[in-house]
């Protein structure tokens, strides 16, 4: 049994497609980020299955449950889904305590006991008589957390929730985060438009564009062997070069590759190459120069123009400092090969 | 900084009238004063009784309207939406003489009743409950629009949190919407209750005795400016004392930022809910519009052939003119106003918004009269040294010439609807970034080139809210023009009182109509209550 799955589902607001078609199945404990630019439909997806959406098309189990189909829906209050919204959805007039406690049932014997218990976990137990005016941006993340989790849902949504955070905090709360889940086993929906958020975070990533599902893969499937040139570069920057079916292989300007995907021989194609893929040395006879060098830290990239004049980088170890205008050999290291027909 | 100081006197105005009260109180004169321990008594019970009446009935109506529009959807629901703020357009005396005329004993509607059910006894509408159900009408829609665009906004993310954490949508209602919503509804409540306070017109055509109809009685009638201000001085005291109170009681948070693009859908209601949703929406909206207006223009086509002639272009052309006249005088003052505040933030901001709120909380009648008695102090000094010095005997300056009169009244409406101004064109004002002007300063422009480029036309919209505003409520206004206009002139508010005064309801009706016509202005022009809440 999964604990999320989506059948066939369309959203649509005044014609204008939200969501087309989209299944995916999410499992028990699993954790999956919704990757894709705004307006590709991943906060939607998020709302139908909390229950803020009815779907036009499809349905939705929630463990095995059918709670949405076009005319039919569950209300999110019978769902059991936990849900952090982007901007927290705090409730101003309750404490810290109070808004923990706010979704642990009344039946329960030590509701007080188990409020503490969940505060500590997320750091809070000192607040717990704080209003949200008085906390600070992470301070009022970790009180949306733990309210979300408090009744101890089962399943979370996750609408963009780290975005108000600065970058250390973020890192440090993803790591966090991404600890009580699995120690939980908690299933665990991320909306997020960072392919590294959605790298740390997810088991599964699902890609999306314009209301469809692009792909749906564990992280370094999706990075690496991408389906479609939008995934290519929305988890990563990729330089795609033309090249043309030869004798059952690719050939380009950096060399030729297997045609691992059987296009007929004259097809034109082009190749994914990510800048981790390709390594370069000085050489006064190469086939390539130095454009341009971006220290970025723990690397250097480098934008090389090769001799038909298309732009390819890499990145190399940071202590690795060649000047602009520079001649160079580039050797390729990549181990997949990822071809897409050409759109043109 | 002379515009600073300038702003600084002009905020100080406000202060006049209080300060002339209670000094005035200080010195009581001899006799007036045991008659009115007397007279007091009723009068702040009756005003209780008032309050007390009308904040239930604001809050039961309010409250429970916005909650419906904003959370369900029903028959006619987009409708109502806008439509339930349009009684605001009916000034409430001009519901209440409808009323009174409706359903007085020879009134149309116990009339039919007799007639035809041969129904004897009917209760009287001059009571208590008279007035608690008119003033409720005319006053509900500061409550549900204060609270309506808290439940839409806010309440509407919250009540979404809520129901992931296994609340229903009633529960949710009233864990978290309701008491997130506490701030609006107390607001919307004390502009309400303000408005009953200081409502003078309703009041007079019930004959329910006030403390603000005491205070116009002891001034007219015996014609004590000095027993006015006994009476004026224990009214503000009450005022002051509410108003601290409730600015203590007030939660701090804040209105939020308005993001509501997700904003949960309404709930569709089916069958009989729907239906009754629908109905009581349309219940109150022709108790408290429709059939008032319709009336009005039943009576008005009735009087127009005898009543309709040259002096009505008058009446209506001195309205005109005094609420033009105020609404120019009193924006400009606001705009110096809010610049000032807006480059010492520090001193004029709170002091500023605070002032002006207190000449809105100040009923029209004290106001006057608290102008009237410096004012006469200042005319006869003036006549006393004028003497002294060129031995010219001259008259009274500002009492009793028709400029000084008018110059009275325009001061006057500045110190009371001054907040109404502060309001609209600071929240235009609080639109302009920080940032923008201090690009606009980095740019090199001079103080000049940053107010004729940055403020004005950024307020724009905001001084046109705030005038159109001053400008109706100086249309409405009665007692204020009652007391302080140029004498024997004529207003359309002035004209109302003088034929409901004489149980004329019929012939007050044009004149009504003309004020409802003009209340429908910044309706139709969109502009919100809850774009310049008062308080």
């Amino acid at each position: 049994m999964h604990a999320i799955e989506l059948i066939g589902i369309s959203k649509h607001y005044a014609k204008v497609p939200a969501v087309c078609d989209v299944s995916l199945k999410i499992g028990d404990g699993e954790v999956v980020a919704l990757l894709g630019p705004s307006g590709s439909g991943k906060t939607t997806l998020l709302r139908l299955i909390a229950g803020f959406e009815v779907p036009d098309q499809g349905s939705l189990r929630i463990r095995g449950e059918e709670v949405s189909r076009p005319g039919f829906i569950l209300p999110p209050e019978y769902r059991h889904i936990g849900m952090v919204f982007q901007d927290y959805a705090l409730f101003p007039h309750l404490t810290v305590s109070g808004n923990i406690a706010f979704g642990i049932s009344r039946d329960t014997v030590d509701k007080k006991r188990q409020t503490e218990e969940i505060a500590r976990v997320f750091g809070l137990g000192h607040l717990l008589h704080r209003y949200p005016s008085a906390l600070s941006g992470g301070q009022q993340q970790r009180v949306a957390l733990a309210r979300a989790l408090a009744p101890r849902p089962g399943i979370l949504m996750l609408d963009e929730p780290f975005s108000g955070l600065d970058t250390n905090m973020r890192i440090e709360m993803r790591r966090e985060l991404r600890d009580i889940l699995k120690q939980t086993g908690t299933t665990a929906v991320l909306v997020t438009h960072d392919s590294d958020e959605a790298f740390a975070m997810a088991d599964r990533v699902a890609v999306l564009s314009t209301g469809r599902l692009e792909q749906y893969d564990t992280p370094d499937v999706v990075y690496h062997l991408p389906r479609t040139p939008f995934v290519a570069s929305e988890v990563g920057q990729a330089d795609l070069i033309p090249g043309v079916v030869q004798n059952g292989c690719v050939v380009t300007e950096l060399g030729t590759f297997q045609n691992n995907r059987g296009f007929p021989t004259g097809k034109r194609v082009v190749v994914m190459i990510r800048p981790d893929d390709i390594d370069f040395t000085p050489d006064a006879a190469g086939e390539a120069l130095i454009h341009r060098r971006e220290f970025k830290g723990s690397e250097n990239l480098y934008t090389l123009k090769l001799s038909s004049g298309q732009h390819i980088r890499s990145s190399l170890h940071s202590l690795s400092v060649y000047p602009e205008s520079t001649r160079v050999t580039l050797t390729l290291k990549a181990t997949h090969t990822v071809i897409f027909e050409c759109e043109r | 900084m002379t515009g600073h100081l300038v702003s600084r006197l002009i905020t100080g105005l406000v202060l006049v009238p209080p300060m002339g009260i209670l000094f005035s109180a200080l010195t009581p004169s001899q006799g007036v004063w045991e008659h009115l321990v007397t007279l007091l008594g009723p009068l702040f019970v009756n005003t209780a009784w008032l309050v007390l009446g009308v904040g239930t009935g604001v809050l039961l109506l309010g409250v429970s309207l916005a909650g419906l529009v904003a959370y369900y959807s029903f028959p006619g629901r987009r409708f109502f939406e806008w439509g339930l703020m349009l009684p605001l357009a009916l000034p409430a005396y001009v519901l209440a003489f409808v009323y009174v005329g409706l359903f007085d004993f020879s009134g149309a509607v116990p009339t039919y009743l007799r007639t035809t059910f041969g129904l004897q006894s009917f209760p009287t509408i001059r009571s208590l409950w008279g007035v608690v159900l008119v003033m409720t009408l005319a006053f509900y829609p500061y409550v549900y629009s204060l609270t309506r665009n808290a439940f839409t906004t806010e309440g509407a993310r919250a009540m979404e949190a809520a129901t992931t954490l296994g609340r229903t949508t009633i529960n949710g209602f009233f864990s978290v919407s309701l008491p997130m919503a506490y701030p609006w509804i107390v607001g919307g409540l004390l502009l309400s209750l303000m408005e009953t306070v200081t409502d003078f017109g309703t009041v007079s055509i019930f004959n329910y005795d006030t403390a603000t109809t005491a205070i116009y009685k002891a001034w007219y009638s015996l014609f004590s400016l000095s027993a006015a201000a006994q009476i004026a001085s224990f009214l503000m005291i009450i005022i002051f004392v509410v108003l601290l109170v409730t600015q203590r009681i007030l939660p701090g948070h804040q209105p939020p930022a308005g993001h509501n693009e997700s904003a949960r859908r309404p709930i569709p209601l089916t069958g009989a809910r729907a239906w009754f949703a629908s109905a009581y929406c349309a219940l109150v909206l022709s108790a408290g519009f429709f059939l008032p207006v319709i009336q009005l223009m039943v009576w008005a086509a009735r009087v127009a052939p005898d009543d309709l002639d040259g002096r009505y272009l008058g009446f209506a052309w001195h309205s005109v003119l005094v609420a033009s006249i105020a609404a120019i005088v009193t924006c400009t003052t606001a705009f110096l106003i809010s610049v000032d505040g807006r480059k010492n933030p520090r001193t004029a901001g709170v002091t500023g918004s605070s002032l002006a709120t207190l000449g809105y909380a100040l009923p029209g009648p004290i106001l006057a009269v608290g102008l009237f008695i410096p004012l006469a102090w200042v005319d006869r000094q003036i006549v006393s040294v004028t003497e002294y010095l060129f031995s010219w005997k001259v008259g009274p300056l500002l009492q009793g010439t028709f400029m000084g009169a008018v110059f009275i009244m325009v001061v006057a409406y500045l110190i009371r609807f001054m907040a109404v101004a502060t309001g609209a064109i600071g929240n235009a004002m609080r639109r302009i970034p920080g940032s923008m002007e201090e690009s606009a300063r980095s740019l090199n422009t001079g103080s000049t080139h940053l107010w004729w480029n940055l403020y004005l036309p950024v307020l724009r919209g905001g001084l046109f809210t705030a005038a159109t505003l001053v400008f109706v409520e100086v249309m409405k206004e009665m007692p204020l023009t009652l007391m302080t206009r140029p004498f024997g002139w004529e207003t359309l508010a002035i004209r109302i009182f003088e034929m409901t005064s004489e149980g004329q309801w019929e012939r007050a009706a044009l004149p009504g109509i003309i004020l409802v016509l003009t209340g429908l202005l910044p309706i139709a022009l969109g502009i919100r209550h809850s774009d310049h809440a008062r308080y």
